[in-house]
C-alpha cells in the first residue's frame, strides 16, 4: 500500500516538474523539455542572455617583466642585512666601507675572470646545452671572417674594433691603389679618434684598484666601471689619425668633426681649435657634438675667466649662425666651463639656465650639479635661494640619465647641505632621492659618502633620539660609518648627556674594525672617565676599558703593537678604580713607568678611593711608593691620606714610614737647595 | 634776504644796455638772481634736493654685459682668481641675501627655438657611430646598480636572456613557421603515390614516423617524402617487371 502511494506521488512529482519546465515558454522551441539534464541547463542559461550583447574582454598582454617588477616593488630594504650582493656566507659579510668595496670589486672581478676564460678558450665552450640558447654566456666570434685586401674586410675589422689591424689594412689598400670610400675612411677615423690611437681592449691589463692586494688578483681584471675608457692616453704628435686625415683625398664635415672630438677627448685642445678653424675655412658645418666638445675644451684654451666666457660665446654664436640646434649636453658643457670661471661663472650661469628654459630643454641632474658647484663652492657662501629651488625641481620628478655627470649631483648636493649646516634641506634631498628611479644615480662609493655626510650633519643638528634612530636603521645596511661618523656620534651623545650608550658604540667600533684607532680610543676613554656615573654604567665602562686594554696587548701578525699614551693609560686606570677592580687598576699604574709618563692627581686619588673601598691597604702603600719614586709633589698628600683613611697594621705603618724618609730626604734636599738660593 | 646792492645795480645796468623792455629785463634778472640766492641758501642748509630733477637729466649709460659681469664679479669674488685678476676683498657682507633665483632673470638670447618642421628637416638619418654607441653605453652604466633583492636579480637575468620568460612558452627560441598540424597530418603529400599496395603501406609508415619526429622542420619532412617519390619513380620500371 505504502509503496504504491509513494510511487504514485513520486510519479506525480515528475509530471509536475516537467510541466513546470514547459510552462514558461511552451511556445518556443528552445524550451522543449528533454530528458537530459545538461540540455535543460543550457536552455535555461541562454534565456537569460538573449537581451544583452556579450562583450568579450580584450586579452591583456603583459610585458615579460611585469610580474617580476610588481614583486620587486613589494620588497623594501631590510635594515638588519647587508646589501643583497653580499648575502652569501655570513662570514663574508663586509663590516666596514673598505671591505664592502673590496668584496664588491672581487665579485665583479670573478665575473670578469669567467668572461676572460670563455673568451680565451672558446673551443671548450662550443656545446650548447641550454634550450633556447643563451647567447650572452657563449663565446663571441670576434675573429674577422673576411680575408683579403678589400674594403669589405676593412669594414669588418673596423666593426670588430681592431684598431691596429684596420690601420694596417687601410695602409695596404692605399698602397695597392684601391680607393677607399669616404664613408669607410670616416668610420676608420671615428675608431682612431675614439680610442686615441690605443687599442680598444688592451692586451695586458695592469689596472689595479686601490686597496686591493696584488696577490689576490689571479686573472687579469677589467676596469670596474663598465664602458669607461682609460683617459690617460694622450694624443701623440702625428699619430695614425692625423696621418690618415692628411692623406685623405677628400674630406667632409664628418672627418673634421670626428678629429676635433678625438683631439678634445685626448687632451689636444689647441689642435682641436686649429682643426675647427680648418673646418670653417672649408666652409663646412660642424655638428652639435663637435660644438659640445669645443665648449668643454675652452678652459684649456684660455686662462682668464672673461676670455673663457667670451670664447664660449663665440662658439655659441657660430652654432646659431650654422643653424645647429643646441641640446642638453651643450648647455651642460657650457655650465661645466663656467665652473672654472669664478665670479664670471656665477653671473652667467643663470642666464644659461633661462636660455635652456626658453628652448624647452629640460635640465638634467648634471645641470643642477654644475649650478650648485658654481654657487656654493668656496668660502663666500652668501645664502641664496638657489639650492632650495634646485631641490624643489629635483624632487618633483624621476630623472633618467642623460649626461655622464648626472651621477655627481647627489653627492654635491649633500656636501652643500653640510656646508650650510641645514638639516631640513638634507631631508628634502633625501626625499628627492627616493622619488622614482633617482636612487639609481648613487653607486656604492657615492652612496657611502652621501649617507656618511648626512649622518655627520644629523649628529650636529638633531636630537639624540632621532640620531640614534637613524643610526640603527642605516648602519650596516645602507652605509658603513666612517671613523669621523663615530666621533660625531660620540660628541652628540656627550652633548645630550647620554653617555650610557657608549658601550654599545664600542661594540660597533669593534665590528667596524676601528678598535685600533688611536683617536677614537682617546675620545671614547676620555668621555667615559670624565665624570662618575651610577654603578651599572660604571661596570659597563670598566668592561669596555678591559677590552681596550686587551686590544693594546694583543698582537696579531702584520699588526704592530698599539702603544699606550699617558691619557689612555690614566683613563683605563681610572675606570678600573671606579669599578672597584683594584688589582687591574694597579696593573695599569705600574705601566706608567714603562712608557715614562706620570699619572695625574685625579687618577691617583681615584685609585686610593678604590683601595679604600675594597680595603686593600697594601695597594695604597704601593701607590705611595710609586708616587715617591717618581718624585711627584702629590706624594706627601697621598701619604697623609693613606695614614688617615686606612687601617694599617704595624708592618704596613712601618713601610709607610720608610717611604716617608725617602720623600723627606728628597724634600730636605729641595729645602736645602732653596735655602742656599 | 635782500639782494646785495651791487648786484641790483649791475642788473639795472644790463637792463639799460639791452634795447628791449628795460623794466621787464631788469625784473627778470633780479628774479633770477634771487632764485640763485634761495637755492644757495637751501643747499647751504642741506635742504632736500629734488631727486626727480636730478635723475631725469641723467642719461643711462649702457654697459656691455661683460663689463657689468666683470664689475660685479670684482665686487663679489673673494677667492684668489686663478687667472691673475685683481683680488678684491669681499665688499658684500656675508649676511646679505643673494636674491638671485632660477625663476626670474634674463636669458642669453643667442638661440631661437626651432619649429618642429625645421627640426625634422634637420634631422639626418645616419647609422650610429662609435661615438654614439659608446656614449649610450656610458649613460646606461650610470644607473646600472647591482640588484637589491632576488626579484631584481631575476629581472636582470630575464633581460639578459639567462632566465626563461614566465609564463613559460614552450616554443621559446624555436623559429618554426609551420603550425603543428602541418607537422602531423602529412597524408596530403601522399597524393602522388599509388593508393594500394606495399608502397603505400611503406609510405604510410614513413609518414607515421615523420609525424612523431620533433627534430625536422616541415620543409625537411616534405623533402624526405619527395626523395622517396623520386626514388620510386626511378625504380618504376624495375617494379613493373615484378
Amino acid at each position: 500500500m505504502a509503496a504504491r502511494r509513494l510511487g504514485a506521488s513520486s510519479w506525480q512529482q515528475v509530471v509536475l516538474l516537467s510541466r513546470r519546465c514547459c510552462l514558461p515558454g511552451g511556445r518556443r522551441e528552445r524550451y522543449r523539455c528533454s530528458s537530459s539534464n545538461t540540455a535543460l541547463g543550457k536552455t535555461v542559461e541562454n534565456s537569460e542572455v538573449t537581451q544583452e550583447e556579450i562583450v568579450l574582454p580584450r586579452r591583456k598582454i603583459w610585458d615579460k617583466l611585469a610580474v617580476l617588477q610588481t614583486l620587486a616593488s613589494t620588497v623594501n630594504r631590510d635594515p638588519t642585512a647587508a646589501h643583497y650582493m653580499f648575502q652569501d656566507d655570513p662570514f663574508l659579510m663586509p663590516r666596514n666601507a673598505a671591505n664592502s668595496r673590496l668584496f664588491s670589486l672581487s665579485k665583479e672581478s670573478g665575473r670578469n675572470a669567467a668572461k676572460y676564460i670563455i673568451k680565451q678558450f672558446p673551443q671548450y665552450f662550443d656545446k650548447t646545452f641550454a634550450e633556447p640558447n643563451i647567447p650572452c654566456l657563449m663565446p663571441e666570434t670576434l675573429t674577422p671572417q673576411i680575408e683579403g685586401l678589400s674594403e669589405e674586410a676593412l669594414k669588418e675589422r673596423i666593426h670588430l674594433r681592431r684598431v691596429k689591424d684596420s690601420v694596417d689594412l687601410f695602409d695596404q689598400l692605399v698602397q695597392a691603389g684601391t680607393p677607399v670610400s669616404l664613408e669607410t675612411t670616416n668610420s676608420l677615423l671615428d675608431l682612431l679618434c675614439f680610442y686615441g690611437d690605443g687599442e680598444s681592449t688592451p692586451e695586458k691589463e695592469d689596472l689595479e684598484e686601490p686597496g686591493v692586494n696584488a696577490s689576490e688578483q689571479e686573472a687579469p681584471k677589467r676596469e670596474f666601471q663598465r664602458g669607461s675608457q682609460p683617459s690617460g692616453s694622450r694624443w701623440r704628435e702625428n699619430n695614425n689619425a692625423e696621418r690618415i686625415f692628411k692623406i685623405m683625398p677628400e674630406r667632409n664635415a664628418h672627418s673634421y668633426c670626428t678629429m676635433i672630438r678625438g683631439m678634445v677627448k685626448h687632451g689636444a685642445s689647441a689642435k682641436a681649435y686649429d682643426m675647427y678653424i680648418g673646418l670653417l675655412n672649408e666652409r663646412h658645418k660642424a655638428d652639435v657634438h663637435t660644438f659640445n666638445a669645443l665648449i668643454t675644451a675652452v678652459p684649456y684654451l684660455k686662462e682668464r675667466f672673461l676670455e673663457r666666457w667670451e670664447l664660449a660665446k663665440v662658439f655659441l654664436n657660430h652654432m646659431a649662425q650654422q643653424e645647429v640646434q643646441p641640446n642638453l649636453l651643450t648647455f651642460n658643457a657650457l655650465l661645466k666651463t663656467l665652473r672654472r670661471c669664478g665670479g664670471v661663472g656665477r653671473n652667467m650661469a643663470l642666464l644659461v639656465i633661462k636660455e635652456m628654459e626658453a628652448l624647452d630643454i629640460e635640465p638634467s641632474l648634471a645641470t643642477y650639479d654644475h649650478l650648485l658647484f658654481i654657487f656654493y663652492r668656496g668660502a663666500d657662501l652668501c645664502p641664496s635661494g638657489i639650492i632650495s629651488e634646485v631641490l624643489g625641481d629635483v624632487g618633483k620628478r624621476s630623472f633618467t640619465p642623460q649626461d655622464p655627470d648626472d651621477a655627481n649631483f647627489f653627492a654635491t648636493a649633500m656636501q652643500v647641505c653640510c656646508d650650510l649646516k641645514d638639516i631640513k634641506l638634507a631631508y628634502r634631498l633625501n626625499k628627492a632621492m627616493e622619488k622614482g628611479d633617482n636612487w639609481k644615480f648613487l653607486d656604492m662609493d657615492r652612496l657611502n659618502a652621501y649617507w656618511s655626510k648626512f649622518f655627520s650633519l644629523l649628529c650636529m643638528m638633531e636630537q639624540i633620539d632621532v640620531v640614534l634612530k637613524w643610526y640603527k636603521e642605516m648602519s650596516s645596511s645602507l652605509f658603513y660609518p666612517t671613523p669621523k661618523n663615530i666621533l660625531d656620534l660620540l660628541q652628540a651623545l656627550d652633548a645630550a648627556n647620554h653617555l650610557e650608550v657608549i658601550p654599545s658604540v664600542w661594540e660597533d667600533m669593534k665590528q667596524l674594525g676601528f678598535n685600533r684607532r688611536q683617536d677614537l680610543l682617546e675620545e671614547l676613554l676620555s668621555l667615559m672617565s670624565r665624570e662618575r656615573h651610577p654603578d651599572e654604567i660604571q661596570l659597563a665602562f670598566a668592561k669596555c676599558a678591559e677590552e681596550i686594554k686587551a686590544v693594546h696587548e694583543q698582537t696579531r701578525r702584520e699588526q704592530s703593537l698599539l702603544e699606550w699614551t699617558g691619557s689612555t693609560l690614566g683613563h683605563v686606570a681610572l675606570l678600573f678604580s671606579r669599578a672597584g677592580r683594584t688589582q687591574e687598576a694597579w696593573n695599569m699604574m705600574e705601566r706608567f713607568q714603562q712608557i715614562s709618563r706620570i699619572p695625574t692627581d685625579q687618577v691617583m686619588d681615584e685609585f686610593l678611593n678604590c683601595a679604600k673601598k675594597t680595603n686593600c691597604p697594601d695597594e695604597a702603600i704601593k701607590l705611595v711608593k710609586l708616587a715617591a719614586s717618581l718624585g711627584l709633589p702629590s706624594s706627601q698628600r697621598l701619604k697623609n691620606r693613606t695614614e688617615k683613611e686606612f687601617e694599617l697594621s704595624e708592618k704596613q705603618k712601618k713601610t709607610l714610614e720608610s717611604i716617608k724618609s725617602d720623600s723627606d730626604s728628597s724634600d730636605s734636599d729641595s729645602d736645602s737647595d732653596s735655602d742656599r738660593d | 634776504k635782500p639782494l646785495s646792492p651791487e648786484l641790483v645795480e649791475a642788473a639795472s645796468a644790463v637792463a639799460s644796455f639791452l634795447p628791449l623792455n628795460k623794466k621787464q629785463t631788469e625784473s627778470e634778472l633780479i628774479a633770477q638772481l634771487r632764485r640763485h640766492e634761495e637755492t644757495t641758501d637751501k643747499q647751504k642748509k642741506g635742504g632736500t634736493i629734488n631727486i626727480r630733477n636730478v635723475i631725469s637729466e641723467m642719461a643711462i649709460k649702457r654697459q656691455s654685459p661683460a663689463q657689468r659681469g666683470v664689475r660685479i664679479s670684482n665686487r663679489i669674488s673673494l677667492e684668489l682668481d686663478e687667472d691673475g685678476q685683481r683680488i678684491k676683498p669681499e665688499r658684500l657682507s656675508p649676511q646679505s641675501f643673494d636674491s638671485r633665483s632660477l625663476k626670474v632673470g634674463r636669458r642669453l638670447n643667442i638661440f631661437t627655438k626651432a619649429s618642429t618642421e625645421t627640426e625634422n628637416a634637420l634631422k639626418t638619418v645616419s647609422s650610429p657611430t662609435i661615438w654614439d654607441l659608446e656614449f649610450a653605453k656610458e649613460i646606461a652604466a650610470i644607473t646600472a646598480q647591482p640588484p637589491r633583492n632576488g626579484f631584481e636579480e631575476m629581472i636582470q637575468w630575464t633581460k639578459e636572456g639567462i632566465l626563461w620568460e614566465f609564463p613559460i612558452d614552450n616554443e621559446a627560441g624555436m623559429e618554426d613557421d609551420a603550425e603543428f598540424h602541418e607537422h602531423i597530418f602529412l597524408e596530403k603529400h601522399l597524393e602522388d603515390f599509388p593508393k594500394q599496395g606495399p608502397i603505400r603501406h611503406f609510405m604510410e609508415l614513413v609518414i607515421c614516423g615523420l609525424s612523431k619526429n620533433p627534430y625536422l622542420s616541415v620543409k625537411q619532412k616534405i623533402e624526405h617524402i619527395e626523395w622517396f617519390q623520386k626514388y620510386f619513380e626511378e625504380k618504376k620500371e624495375l617494379l613493373q617487371e615484378i
